[in-house]
């Protein structure tokens, strides 16, 4: 469990680095207009870093919540499924349960939340140091 | 007060090279220039000749690679970032070519930009009311109340430059920098941006303005001549 919890957040440290490169790269000409009325490269780099908090933590709470009803409803999922395509991926016949687990544990979810949003930050910081550390004229040039 | 106690900006052999790939590009060198407090000082010259090189380096927003640019006895490049960062927010006013307003902010709040990033969170809460009333009484002086929440690409070429003035001179800099502030505008609007820029400057605000246009230059006190990197007076 771990080790796919470590891997699902070292893919999303890597996705969000690529996101908000493009999105450094598409806010160039703002950045220099930014630092031309005297924002520092701090400033800069930190609204890079708490745009990508505030989408780790908005993005992981809604994805907490769908997964919390998904999760306590997964086993009327899969009769539905069952019913209509004639899918059985749970076989009773096979695992030790009647019905697929459908707990979830608070402390769980509130740890995935600290840590997407950590991951988000954490893949945000290299476009962040690239944007605080740009030369002004060039980036306002930018095209 | 002596004219040498007036200078407020000056610039002693700057040097500037661009570089293309490994071949080095001079485009100021040795320039001196001086800027007396309250004066309209125009810097003219042909494309390319490096006066928005010049007025980049001026302004702090640009590095040089040799001389001294001083602001008010301290040497601009010897001192920190946070410095020359406070000099762009505080001290300094620049106008661009091609406006440079944030897209995605309304007129208003890009005029209140500077004094946003001036300030710590606590202090702009504060005085965010007082900072939207100030801004809103420069909009009104500068024709721009209604627009004051429109977007930048909902107004005018001349309106967008402006929210830009209005912009720059928030802060009240000690000197505004304008970078071919006409150059992306028809004949008439032109004139009537310079006609705002001449307002400052007869309200006290000593600007610095790049043009290759002479006959913009001439509302200037003074005119300087950038040739071949290095600078001769005009008038």
């Amino acid at each position: 469990m771990m080790i796919l919890f470590g891997i699902i957040s070292i893919v999303t440290v890597f996705m969000v680095l690529c996101v908000f490169y493009m999105i450094v790269v598409e806010k160039t000409r703002d950045i220099g207009i930014l630092k031309s009325i005297g924002a520092s490269a701090t400033q800069i780099a930190l609204v890079f870093l708490a745009y990508a908090g505030v989408i780790g933590l908005v993005g992981s709470l809604v994805g907490s919540v769908l997964g919390w009803r998904v999760v306590r409803s997964i086993n009327e999922i899969h009769d539905w499924v069952v019913q209509v395509f004639g899918w059985r991926v749970w076989d009773r016949e096979v695992y030790v349960f009647d019905l697929i687990p459908d707990q979830v544990k608070f402390e769980d979810a509130v740890n995935i939340v600290i840590v997407a949003t950590a991951a988000s930050v954490v893949g945000a910081i290299i476009p962040a140091i690239r944007a605080a550390r740009m030369n002004p004229v060039e980036a306002l040039r930018y095209e | 007060m002596s004219k040498h106690a007036n200078v407020i900006l000056e610039a002693r052999d700057i040097h500037k090279s661009y570089w293309l790939g490994q071949i080095e590009v001079p485009v100021l060198k040795g320039v001196d220039l001086e800027v007396v407090e309250g004066e309209f000082l125009a810097v003219v010259g042909a494309s390319g000749s490096g006066k928005s090189t010049l007025l980049h380096v001026l302004g702090a927003l640009d590095t040089l690679d040799q001389g001294q640019v001083t602001f008010e006895g301290v040497d601009v490049f010897a001192a920190d970032e946070s410095y020359r960062n406070q000099l762009r927010n505080r001290r300094f006013g620049f106008v661009f070519q091609f406006y440079h307003l944030l897209p995605e902010l309304t007129v208003l709040e890009n005029v209140l930009m500077p004094e946003l990033v001036g300030s710590s969170v606590v202090a702009w809460l504060s005085k965010a009311d007082r900072s939207e009333e100030t801004g809103m009484a420069l909009l009104e002086q500068f024709g721009l109340a209604h627009r004051a929440h429109h977007l930048p690409s909902q107004l005018s070429g001349g309106e967008r430059q402006r929210a830009a003035i209005v912009r720059a001179v928030m802060n009240q800099p000690v000197v505004l920098f304008a970078d071919e502030p006409t150059g992306n505008l028809d004949a008439t609007t032109g004139r009537q941006i310079i006609q705002v820029l001449m307002n400052l400057h007869r309200g006290g605000q000593t600007i610095v303005m790049v043009t290759h246009d002479q006959e913009i230059a001439r509302t200037a006190d003074r005119t300087i001549r950038l040739t071949d990197g290095r600078t001769r007076r005009e008038g």
